[in-house]
């Protein structure tokens, strides 16, 4: 059946009985936004003046937040240069090395600093406590809490000697939902910068987010991913509920899969909400980006290593390429206009799986690209995109299967407003849009009259959060579905399709930085 | 304040000069003299300084040097201070009297130095390149402002020991100045004006918690709270009491071992 796991699914990967879960985590969440922020004054020892503690680039730089960020963890113009300069002061090169502890000496160690630990290690902590309300029950009556917390991660980062940085990012996710717990590194990379000259050209390899530079980067939403519940190992994939998150990210293809040698592991089928290619969190690869013709205007390219789609897989490295402007306009204004383009060659196959037996299309070239921009104005911060993504025509080996009917186009828009109303409190109102390409019908004798199966989706979700501390925000956020009831054809289930049932889902939640 | 207080804070201010002393001069190299590259005032080393002006404070300061960067909103939503508007001609952090332009090796130090919690210290620029940056910040300045060499407030003696009766006559002299009245009677910028306290553009502006010196915008070396104290923060609340303290320079010494012993 088609996007619809059973409760048994479920509730034999980790659910465990609401009340008695529900309690435990509103004892630890309570234990999270008393003692934890109590910790973070203790552990920074931080005295930036007006700010309270701060994670590790500010406590280095004795700074408060707001120096890089609009609101942590979206960066402002100042906070995108330091980040672009590998993590020295923008117009420096000096890795930082003023501000540590000079070993100094003759011999290996001449000239060698060590930086303390406070200054490169710092910590983020996600909790929420969701509730999707749906049209249909298709998973189970139970509320949607979360286990506590959702996520943690711990960064290593800083600039080692001039010109060289290092990111280290793990992340542990408690079990939830259907996954295990697991620790992994989430982003791991060397950068290097200002080869040349100042901003010529600088350098990441290693496990990179490649939409770091773009207008509306996959990485620092105001808005936290909530993650799916979702199987991917089998085809069709079962989404119980979508991801929330910017939409135009998402893969927005029904039908396709990353081939028959991933049968079984997760990931195989391909989840039309789930962030992708040049919007996805990490892929493995390298970028050289720089500013060679002044602060206007920056340029990127790289390339992320993945598998092709073939029956007999290989490497493929898809090449992708950004461009940038950046317009100071006037009284407290900047603009910032991106665009980019992201390749990949035989990335996916075209999936049908008529009678339980899964049948494979010939595989597809993948094209995205998209523009994004961002405005600054005084206390606003308004950013959004348009992604389109397009595959090739979709080829199956034999009637009936070449009678199914799809669509190579899939077009997302996520909008954001994020509004800083007062030192303490912050407004973020964020609609996305994704129309879905991929697969629209099945072949005539499955499909009949009933509706197509790569529907809109369309969410309305705002979030408003309250910082007690500057590294510490408390907040409520829903999303409302603003498209109505749909259901997949009779042959697929006949359920609420995924991206129509739910209509709100809702969090409250603490994010942390210490 | 009484006996034991002043005792303990004697004792205590004894023990952890020594121990901090060193470490917070070796953090704040702005000895300006000893950075004796100072490349001369001309169109290139202005345009050069534009350069660097426009990669590392254009965010904050703007482009026309108005304070109105696109990230000065962000900094301080609520409360001063915003970065500077230097063609207002009005600056905190000088060594010369309240409403004269600050020396060259004032700025310097500032941008050396940073501003704690606010502006990071670019020490990471080369000082050559300090120097230039602050060549092109003073094209923003207001013309009648420079027609006049700036003259700097004489720091008169040195440091006195912080023994109980220096610190003793500083709280005295704290409580004749009504430091207290900002401040706080305990120093933690809790006095009773300090809820209204503005700055000169309207926002409001908390009061210095005397009892974190390394928040301490001007500096926190004795040298840097007696400048303070006689030069005042143009713009902001804090006055100067240069005129007011006019022969009792020693008074202003133990007053500096006064707020620094409120840390300690």
């Amino acid at each position: 059946m088609w996007w619809t796991p059973t409760d048994s699914r479920l509730h034999e990967t980790g659910r465990v009985r609401p009340i008695h879960r529900f309690a435990l985590q509103a004892a630890a969440l309570g234990l999270t936004t008393t003692i934890l922020p109590m910790s973070g004054f203790a552990a920074t020892g931080n005295d930036a003046g007006l700010e309270g503690p701060v994670p590790a680039f500010a406590r280095k730089y004795n700074l408060s937040c707001n120096v890089c960020h609009t609101r942590e963890p979206r960066l402002n113009p100042f906070g995108q240069r330091f980040q672009e300069n590998g993590y020295q002061l923008p117009g420096t090169e000096d890795g930082g090395t003023s501000l540590k502890t000079l070993l100094g000496g003759p011999g290996p160690l001449d000239g060698a600093t060590l930086d303390e630990v406070t200054n490169f290690l710092a910590a983020r902590l996600r909790a929420e406590v969701q509730q999707s309300f749906v049209r249909q029950k298709t998973v189970s009556e139970d509320p949607d809490f979360r286990s506590f917390p959702n996520v943690v991660n711990v960064f290593f980062a800083g600039s080692a000697t001039r010109n060289v940085s290092f990111y280290f990012e793990t992340e542990f996710a408690p079990p939830a939902e259907s996954e295990e717990a697991k620790v992994e590194f989430e982003r791991v990379m060397l950068i290097l910068t200002n080869l040349g000259r100042y901003q010529l050209a600088n350098i990441r390899i290693g496990k990179i987010d490649p939409s770091a530079f773009f207008a509306f980067p996959t990485h620092r939403q105001q808005m936290n991913p909530i993650f799916p519940v979702a199987e991917s190992e089998e085809f069709p994939p079962e989404i119980a509920r979508i991801p929330v998150l910017p939409m135009a990210f998402a893969a927005k293809m029904f039908g396709l899969t990353r081939g028959s040698e991933h049968q079984g592991e997760e990931g195989f089928s391909i989840l039309p909400f789930e962030p992708f290619f040049f919007n996805a969190p990490a892929t493995t690869g390298a970028m050289l980006w720089g500013r060679p013709l002044g602060e206007l205007f920056l340029y990127q390219i790289g390339v992320a290593q993945d598998e092709t789609a073939e029956d007999e897989p290989g490497v493929r490295w898809d090449p992708y390429g950004l461009l940038r402007f950046d317009f100071l306009l006037g009284p407290y204004t900047a603009l910032q206009l991106s665009g980019f383009y992201y390749y990949a060659k035989n990335a996916a196959r075209p999936t049908l799986a008529p009678m339980g037996n899964v049948v494979f299309g010939e595989p597809v070239d993948w094209r995205r690209w998209g523009v994004g921009a961002r405005l600054h104005y005084r206390f606003l911060d308004i950013y959004g995109t348009v992604i389109w993504d397009d595959i090739d025509d979709v080829v199956f080996p034999g009637p009936p299967l070449t009678l199914s009917e799809w669509d190579t186009q899939g077009l997302g828009v996520s909008l954001e407003a994020d509004w800083v109303i007062h030192q303490n409190w912050f407004l973020g109102v964020r609609w996305d849009f994704m129309d879905p390409g991929g697969l629209v019908k099945l072949p005539p004798l499955l499909q009949g009259e009933d509706p197509e199966i790569n529907q809109d989706a369309s969410l309305l979700g705002g979030i408003l959060k309250f910082y007690p501390v500057p590294n510490v925000g408390l907040y409520a956020r829903s999303h409302f579905n603003l498209l109505g009831s749909v259901q997949f054809p009779a042959a697929l289930g006949g359920d609420e399709h995924p991206a129509r049932n739910p209509t709100v889902i809702s969090a409250l939640g603490v994010d942390m930085a210490f | 304040m009484d006996r034991q207080r002043i005792a303990w804070l004697t004792l205590s201010n004894a023990a952890l000069v020594v121990l901090t002393t060193g470490p917070a001069l070796a953090q704040m190299p702005i000895e300006v003299a000893a950075y004796n590259d100072r490349p001369p005032v001309n169109e290139q080393t202005i345009a050069e300084g534009k350069r660097i002006y426009d990669l590392s404070c254009v965010h904050c300061h703007g482009t026309a040097g108005r304070g109105d960067g696109p990230v000065a909103y962000f900094l301080n939503r609520s409360f001063g201070p915003h970065p500077r508007n230097f063609t207002d001609g009005v600056f905190k952090f000088r060594s010369t009297y309240s409403g004269d332009a600050p020396t060259d090796e004032d700025l310097f130090r500032s941008v050396t130095k940073g501003i704690p919690g606010f502006m990071p210290g670019f020490n990471g620029l080369a000082p050559a390149e300090r120097w230039k940056v602050i060549y092109y910040i003073k094209t923003f300045l207001p013309e009648d402002l420079l027609e006049f060499e700036p003259e700097v407030v004489e720091i008169v003696g040195e440091p006195l020991p912080a023994n109980a009766a220096s610190i003793r006559r500083g709280y005295e002299v704290y409580q004749q100045l009504n430091c207290w009245e900002c401040h706080g009677p305990g120093g933690q910028g809790d006095g009773p004006k300090a809820p209204d306290l503005e700055d000169d553009w309207g926002f409001p502006l908390p009061s210095a918690d005397l009892t974190r010196p390394s928040s301490f915008k001007n500096g926190s070396r004795p040298e840097d709270i007696y400048r303070t104290i006689v030069t005042g923060l143009d713009g902001g609340a804090m006055t100067s009491f240069v005129d007011m303290m006019r022969g009792r320079e020693e008074d202003i010494w133990h007053l500096v071992n006064f707020v620094l012993a409120l840390s300690r």
